[in-house]
């Protein structure tokens, strides 16, 4: 299930970090790392997107699709079912294959619904992507599983590094201050199990981070924010 | 039999020859007066004024609105995404589809829905020429979706429709070489004039829209309708080049006042 949570946000007199666009002058020299978000020419390295240029001439970009890299950890939702794989929608323009031989259960040919159907979410690795960008996905992984509890939220690729926060801050004040259980896939997916009015309030944080990704000293906006609506709806709706 | 037919061909020709010369001009009506100024007082070099705002829809992946004049433009950008039928798919990078769409109360007189040859040959130019612009080759086996709707129309759409496309296909974080701005020039009583509108148009002797990429100074889209001498062309075509300078600046300031301001967030 989707949740839409509606934000009241007061965004007057926030700072935000220095941005560029499409065309414009990154730095001299290539990019460190090839990238996506940024090209080379003439000697000089100009953005191709919207987004925050950095000191190695890369640019992280606002809005982004999520792009299949091996060996990440995604959280996909199946969308269709073959007799021996299932096809997986990875909020990516690139949906994974998953094939019964990926999975921890003994699938038999044609069996393959009886242990994931369309509409539900599992925890997979992306094993392979091939040069057309054809993605396997397999669950033989520890950390890999379906999920059958929690809410599911959809967040742009590009945002999960500010999701998760520098070595994890972030995620980690939201889980402290909710007491929920939260996992981030790489693909901007990210599921969250805790209380309703938790979930609730966690799902606007998000969206918040989300909007504001390039805002300064957001970490400390939000858990303000948290606090707040949990003390709202404390007062509200008391024991 | 023969007769009928030939009749009925030259009389479809001369219906296409009234619609090339657009309507007869009311008798008086002067487009340029003494002062050089123009019916609506501008100058001959001076751009019709311009918002533009993006961000406008939450659905769309990117979006962006521009008016322009009296032009009311929404553009929405879905992609890369997922491309079916499967066979369009190209295994070699993505597919750019645009569709330039006039809405049925977008002028005078209603438009009929669905496409018309122009829209069809607008349509295709524009995603053409966004396929140049867009770096395709990084999305292999996807679409990239333009909608450009007119809500209101006054001359110069697909013009402003480009600017306002390129903004929302940097709003939906769609990698490409650089912002594309946009803008007509033509010719009135003689004239060479920036920035048509509607009666200059319909009167005037040509219209010339241009669209480029300001930061690099490359033209990336070149039409021409009706005459003019090769000096006429480098004329407008300089007013153009000036011109989507500015218009640049302004597709950079909305998106300042979208990202950094953070307008409408």
């Amino acid at each position: 299930m989707i949740i839409r949570a509606p934000v009241s946000f007061n965004n007057r007199g926030l700072k935000t970090r220095a941005l560029v666009f499409p065309g414009d002058l990154v730095g001299d020299g290539r990019p460190m790392m090839p990238t996506l978000y940024a090209y080379f020419e003439r000697s000089k390295t100009y953005s191709s997107v919207i987004g925050i240029p950095q000191p190695s001439r890369n640019v992280i970009p606002l809005n982004a699709k999520y792009v299949p890299k091996v060996d990440d950890i995604v959280i996909g939702i199946v969308e269709d079912i073959q007799p021996v794989y299932w096809v997986i929608s990875l909020n990516s323009p690139y949906p994974g294959i998953l094939h019964a031989n990926e999975t921890m259960w003994e699938v038999g040919f044609g069996e393959t619904g009886k242990y994931l159907t369309v509409g539900d979410a599992v925890i997979a690795r992306i094993q392979a992507v091939d040069e057309t960008r054809r993605v396997f996905v397999t669950m033989k992984d520890p950390k890999a599983r379906k999920l059958t509890s929690g809410t599911i939220f959809f967040y742009p690729a590009s945002k999960v590094a500010r999701i998760l926060g520098k070595e994890g801050s972030m995620i980690s004040m939201i889980k402290q201050k909710t007491g929920a259980t939260i996992i981030v896939g790489q693909n901007g997916v990210v599921w969250v199990r805790a209380s309703p009015i938790a979930t609730i309030v966690i799902g606007e944080a998000l969206d918040i981070i989300s909007r504001y990704s390039h805002v300064i000293g957001l970490t400390e906006l939000v858990a303000e924010y948290i606090e707040r609506r949990l003390e709202e709806h404390k007062s509200k709706y008391p024991e | 039999m023969k007769e009928g037919l030939k009749n009925t061909r030259a009389n479809i020709q001369n219906e296409e020859e009234g619609e090339k010369m657009g309507m007869e001009k009311p008798p008086g009506l002067k487009l340029v007066d003494e002062g050089l100024k123009r019916i609506d007082g501008r100058r001959l070099d001076e751009l019709r004024p311009i918002k533009m705002r993006v961000g406008v829809l939450n659905r769309a992946d990117g979006s962006a609105y521009i008016e322009w004049g009296k032009n009311k433009i929404l553009v929405a950008v879905y992609g890369p995404r997922e491309l079916h039928p499967r066979y369009m798919q190209d295994p070699t990078k993505a597919v750019v589809r645009a569709r330039y769409n006039m809405a049925p109360f977008s002028t005078e007189e209603r438009v009929r829905p669905g496409p018309t040859r122009r829209s069809v040959e607008i349509s295709k130019l524009i995603a053409e020429m966004f396929t140049g612009v867009i770096f395709i080759e990084e999305f292999p086996r996807t679409a990239i979706d333009i909608f450009i709707e007119v809500l209101q129309a006054d001359a110069g759409t697909r013009t402003a429709g480009i600017t306002a496309a390129s903004l929302a296909l940097a709003d939906a974080g769609v990698p490409m070489r650089g912002l594309v701005a946009a803008c007509a020039a033509g010719k009135i009583e003689g004239y060479i004039a920036l920035d048509l509108n509607k009666e200059e148009d319909n009167y005037g002797e040509a219209d010339m829209p241009v669209a480029m990429i300001p930061k690099e100074n490359k033209v990336v889209y070149w039409q021409m309708d009706g005459q003019m001498t090769e000096e006429e062309v480098k004329t407008a075509l300089n007013l153009i080049k000036n011109a989507c300078q500015k218009i640049y600046e302004m597709q950079k300031e909305a998106l300042k006042k979208r990202y950094i301001d953070l307008e409408g967030l």
